[in-house]
């Protein structure tokens, strides 16, 4: 096993085994900071993928903004769910069960496709052309200009949507 | 040299955790945190599906890059929605339980 498959393998046990806490723990502000760090395995999933643009926007949107976002929604809500009592709602067997039957279906199929088993090989992307070329295609009216200023309207959109919803209207009338 | 094959199956073991956090959590921000896990892992497949690609055609493709981009984007306005909608649902109700959520119920 090379360094390289021995970097993957620890970062790939860091996220699952986060993910794994991230859905199970009963304390919701614990099983924040575990998707903190199952987010972070991710990032440095695409730090190996040579998507270093990727890892990066990772720590920042994820971590940065979505995250924290989460994390104070929690303590917001504090204390309405005391941690006693259980969180899963009564079909969690039934659940688990599914969710390794699907695991198996996709492994059988997807293992069929000859394309399986490829190794990935370094790219050897000279300086910041691969970003260069994201930034270009982006703009580019060729390309995927439309989606991007689709993207900017849809944002703006979340952002009025998220104001408007969690703006208390009762509150502001008696004032 | 890793194999394509261990990303996919990375991507697919997150994918069903998350799918099983947001099918069996009561409380509706641990539901969206499994979402958030499922869109992770889309992410994964996307990227590794554009480093092969880019090494089969033995050129940089930006097609890959701008879905994952898509992807990231979308999440950000979901969980930006989502948040706002459950502080407003916990201000009206005094509940975030995803099975008290029946207003609508006819």
């Amino acid at each position: 096993m090379s360094v390289q498959q021995l970097f993957f393998v620890v970062f790939a046990l860091i996220t699952i085994f986060s993910a794994l806490m991230v859905v199970s723990l009963r304390n919701l502000l614990h099983s924040a900071l575990w998707l903190i760090m199952a987010l972070l395995g991710v990032a440095s999933i695409f730090a190996i993928l040579e998507a270093s643009f990727f890892a990066a926007v990772q720590i920042l949107v994820y971590i940065g903004a979505i995250a924290i976002l989460i994390i104070f929604a929690v303590m917001l809500t504090h204390n309405i769910m005391s941690v006693a009592e259980t969180q899963t709602n009564r079909s969690w067997g039934i659940a688990l069960v599914m969710v390794v039957i699907i695991f198996f279906i996709i492994i059988t199929q997807i293992s069929t496709w000859p394309g399986f088993n490829t190794r990935l090989q370094a790219l050897n992307i000279p300086g910041q052309d691969a970003v260069l070329a994201f930034g270009t295609g982006l703009v580019d009216p060729q390309g995927f200009a439309l989606p991007f200023e689709t993207a900017s309207v849809l944002l703006l959109a979340a952002l009025l949507g998220g104001v408007f919803i969690a703006f208390d209207q009762r509150r502001e009338k008696k004032s | 040299m890793i194999p394509l094959s261990w990303y996919l199956i990375l991507a697919a073991i997150l994918f069903l955790l998350g799918l099983y956090g947001a099918m069996v959590r009561k409380n509706s921000i641990a539901i969206l945190m499994g979402v958030e896990l499922m869109l992770n892992a889309v992410n994964i497949n996307i990227l590794a599906f554009w480093h092969y690609h880019s090494q089969v055609n033995g050129a940089i493709e930006i097609n890959g890059m701008v879905f994952a981009a898509i992807v990231v984007i979308a999440a950000a306005a979901e969980a930006a929605v989502a948040l706002a909608i459950i502080i407003s649902v916990f201000r009206n109700n005094k509940s975030i339980v995803a099975a008290d959520m029946n207003t609508l119920k006819g």
